[in-house]
């Protein structure tokens, strides 16, 4: 079936991680992702998978840690206050180094917040988000298609490092509707030697993030580190648009990406060099293609659903070579075309 | 007990114009607890339908202090404010004698909140934990489909015509701004739900709908516009789910209201119609803007979403977690957890069921509970029209219902002792509590009968149990 199918964000993303082999998904309730469950609990009995509904964002991040220490493909996904509560699972999957997919739709915040969409948990998502020293891979879908498709890559990463990976998504994209193509189903899925499954006829294995004699644990942060160190160099994505030529240049990620490309063209429209880098995955960061791309650049502007989370990274990567100016909403605020037009115009009559 | 007159009297300390549902139970629960109280009350709630509706920020419907918490931690919050109270008491700061009432859903208190409300229980906090049980996380807002403007998430009822309403441009993948050319109070009429593989909308019998007209072997198909009143269940095949005329030079924009989901003729799907339900009278708005494209505003709103099953939700129920099909024709497969007596476990020295139909007996039973030194706890069954499918102006017979075919008995437990407070003098059979709600429809099926006959008899079990705990004879009726 290839076929392009009209879905939301939400309903893609599901059948994604099922057409990558996940049978075990864990959730609860929570705006504006609860669809995602609802397509699991329908869908799960067709495909002869699990779908299970917690009684807490704690029981299913716990249940998403078992399943994942018998080798199952397995994820979970919430939103902002979920996402908190699910963060010591996340710091034990990442100690027990066990690859699962977490899904974060994010909405307006602190606390109880909003049900409105929102950028606002980007630190949270690439600086481990609970306690210790690690990272999961970020990746940030700007359509419903990328919904699908980032969700399929993530099982892959997460096996391949063994380490948990995070989508981090937003209200708009979420509750969003486009037609979307989805690849064929995974077949086979390498087996995990390492996970617990009987240990007759070997050596037992043991899934733990608890070490407790003098340095042992500061090893296992070292093999840890060179592993995220590895991600780092080989998971950078990104994607650029009208960007070799461009004065500006304009950084946004997912649905403020999608909306900061209509933005390039209306200023294209009117004669100036705009361009757009949309960061695709969010930790690793791609540092370096902006060091790259800015080198004719004249300034850049972030635009972010946030106060200026992203905006860190741009001016870790930036330095004081160019000037870096933000625009942002918050709570729930979208920010429009016309918005960040009007923002950037006023800084070029500024600055001529 | 004060008389129904008297007590009518009583300043009401949740005013009206909150935006809890028409015939939504937990309104009706909250007047009476309010009303039931003489000393000065200090209220918590758990994240869900009572505090999203009552407290949206700048306004509250609440006439005594209100805290609201996250959705696992009402007891906890409530045991904070209760203890400094004790303090402040104790150092004599405070005489007057205050009340504490802790609030939560059955989301909030069967499932995240139990830690928290076992803790309260185990700690002996003086505080009344009142569980107003809808059985399932349910969808509040549904009168207030949310419009994304250049300002911002707006109201439906709040559009005017000139507004900016975010929309999406198919062609260009963008969001766009478009101005609303017209806002239209449609009235309150007969609205239907429809569904297919992986949509459900909520129309009116006129609204039309694309639908596709097979012509025969040998012959082009065509579309055809027809409305909800001429179609069929099951053979119809569905393009799009459109408020048009039909006339492809006049798009207007869709029912935002109802739908949540993108138009575009390139990605047009062909769907079978899987029902047609006719789910009550609602009011309904439409919205008309400007330009030549689709438009769905609602497409990138957000509104809660709900219907999940939680450990309240009865063996049998329709939620969107435990939806009916033909692998699991019978619904949610596990029965609910009885709360009630997980409370009356930790020796609370008062636990009680009660139900908003016998307001007297809830009534009473608050007040027994807040003149009782310890914690204690209600589980209030709360209809919810939503959820439970049924017409708002049932809730109150609904509920009742529950009592008389054995459902949901009132009792209570006063320092282990057990006494029934109300029994139906005539039993109803068990299968109109079935009928009354459309989460229940599936279960009428003859597919279902021994499923049905399962339930029925636990009901009957669970009843003799208690009749033996509270020393009464079986029924004799």
């Amino acid at each position: 079936m290839n076929k392009r199918i009209l879905m939301s964000g939400n309903e893609a993303l599901a059948e994604g991680a099922i057409r990558a082999g996940c049978r075990y998904y864990f959730g609860y309730p929570i705006t504006p992702q609860s669809e995602i469950a609802a397509y699991m609990a329908r869908r799960m009995r067709e495909v002869e998978g699990i779908f299970l509904q917690a009684e807490s964002e704690l029981a299913a991040i716990n249940m998403v840690y078992g399943a994942a220490s018998a080798g199952a493909r397995t994820m979970t996904s919430s939103s902002g206050p979920g996402i908190s509560l699910k963060q010591e699972g996340i710091s034990y999957l990442a100690g027990a180094e066990l690859p699962a997919v977490v899904v974060n739709v994010m909405r307006g915040g602190p606390g109880l917040g909003n049900i409105a969409p929102s950028q606002s948990d980007y630190f949270q998502a690439t600086r481990g988000g609970g306690h210790g020293d690690y990272h999961l891979v970020v990746l940030a879908p700007s359509s419903v298609q990328e919904m699908a498709d980032l969700t399929y890559l993530a099982f892959d990463l997460a096996d391949k490092y063994r380490n948990p990976m995070m989508i981090l998504a937003d209200a708009i994209l979420g509750q969003m509707m486009e037609g979307v193509k989805f690849k064929n189903g995974v077949k086979d899925i390498p087996g995990k030697k390492w996970a617990i499954g009987g240990a007759r006829g070997r050596d037992a294995n043991i899934i733990r993030s608890l070490y407790l004699q003098e340095g042992v644990l500061e090893e296992h942060n070292r093999h840890l580190q060179e592993k995220y160190a590895r991600m780092r160099s080989q998971e950078v994505r990104y994607e650029s648009f009208a960007a070799k030529d461009a004065d500006l240049l304009i950084i946004a990620y997912g649905s403020m990406a999608r909306l900061s490309m209509e933005v390039v063209n209306k200023l294209r429209e009117k004669g100036v060099k705009a361009g757009l880098l949309r960061p695709i995955s969010l930790w690793p960061f791609p540092y370096t293609a902006i060091k790259r791309l800015i080198s004719g650049v004249k300034f850049i502007f972030v635009v972010e659903m946030s106060e200026g989370q992203m905006l860190e990274d741009v001016k870790l990567a930036v330095g004081s070579q160019v000037p870096v100016y933000f625009y942002g909403r918050l709570g729930g605020g979208v920010p429009t075309p016309l918005e960040i037009m009007e923002k950037i115009e006023s800084l070029l009559k500024n600055r001529i | 007990m004060p008389s129904l007159k008297e007590l009518s009297k009583k300043k009401e300390l949740l005013s009206g114009g909150q935006r809890l549902c028409a015939g939504c139970g937990a309104s009706i629960i909250v007047r009476q607890i309010l009303m039931a109280a003489d000393d000065p009350l200090v209220i918590s709630s758990a994240t869900g339908c009572l505090e999203v509706a009552t407290t949206i920020y700048p306004f509250t419907a609440w006439r005594t202090p209100f805290i609201h918490c996250a959705f696992e931690n009402s007891a906890s919050t409530l045991s904070g404010a209760e203890a400094a109270y004790r303090s402040l008491k104790r150092q004599g700061k405070i005489d007057k004698t205050i009340k504490f009432i802790a609030f939560g859903g059955d989301g909030g208190t069967y499932d995240i909140g139990l830690q928290a409300l076992s803790g309260v229980m185990e700690r002996g906090h003086n505080l009344l934990y009142v569980c107003y049980d809808n059985q399932a996380y349910m969808n509040c807002l549904s009168t207030s489909s949310l419009i994304m403007t250049k300002d911002g998430l707006k109201e439906i009822t709040e559009i005017e015509e000139g507004d900016e309403i975010y929309a999406f441009d198919q062609k260009t993948y963008q969001l766009v701004l478009k101005r609303c050319s017209g806002v239209f109070d449609n009235g309150t009429k007969d609205v239907y739900q429809l569904t297919t593989l992986h949509h459900s909308i909520k129309a009116t019998a006129n609204h039309p709908f694309l639908v596709l007209e097979r012509n025969g072997r040998g012959k082009e198909n065509n579309l055809v516009w027809k409305t909800i009143s001429e179609m069929k269940t099951g053979d119809e095949e569905v393009v799009v789910l459109k408020n048009s005329n039909g006339k492809k030079s006049e798009k207007y924009p869709d029912q935002y209201k109802y739908q949540n989901f993108l138009i575009d003729n390139k990605y047009f799907e062909m769907e079978k119609v899987r029902d047609i339900v006719l789910v009550g009278q609602e009011a309904t708005l439409d919205l008309r803007v400007e330009g030549e494209h689709n438009f769905i505003a609602d497409g990138i709103v957000v509104h809660n979403t709900g219907i999940q099953r939680s450990s309240a939700t009865p063996e049998g129920a329709a939620t969107t977690t435990s939806p009916v099909g033909k692998a699991i024709p019978e619904g949610k497969e596990r029965p609910r957890k009885d709360l009630t007596q997980i409370i009356v476990a930790h020796d609370s020295p008062y636990v009680a069921q009660a139900n908003p139909a016998y307001y007297n007996d809830l009534i009473k039973k608050v007040q027994k509970a807040l003149n009782t030194e310890g914690p204690t706890f209600i589980n209030i069954l709360s209809p919810c029209p939503r959820g439970w499918r049924h017409d708002s102006s049932q809730s109150i017979k609904i509920a009742k219902l529950a009592v008389s075919t054995g459902v949901w008995p009132l009792y209570e437990v006063e320092n282990g002792n057990y006494r029934i407070t109300y029994r139906p003098k005539k039993r109803r059979p068990f299968r109109e509590w079935l009928e009354s709600q459309g989460r229940f429809k599936h279960l009428l099926s003859e597919q279902n009968k021994e499923v049905v006959e399962r339930l029925e008899k636990e009901v009957e079990e669970k009843e003799k149990k208690l009749l033996a705990l509270a020393g009464e004879s079986p029924s004799s009726t």
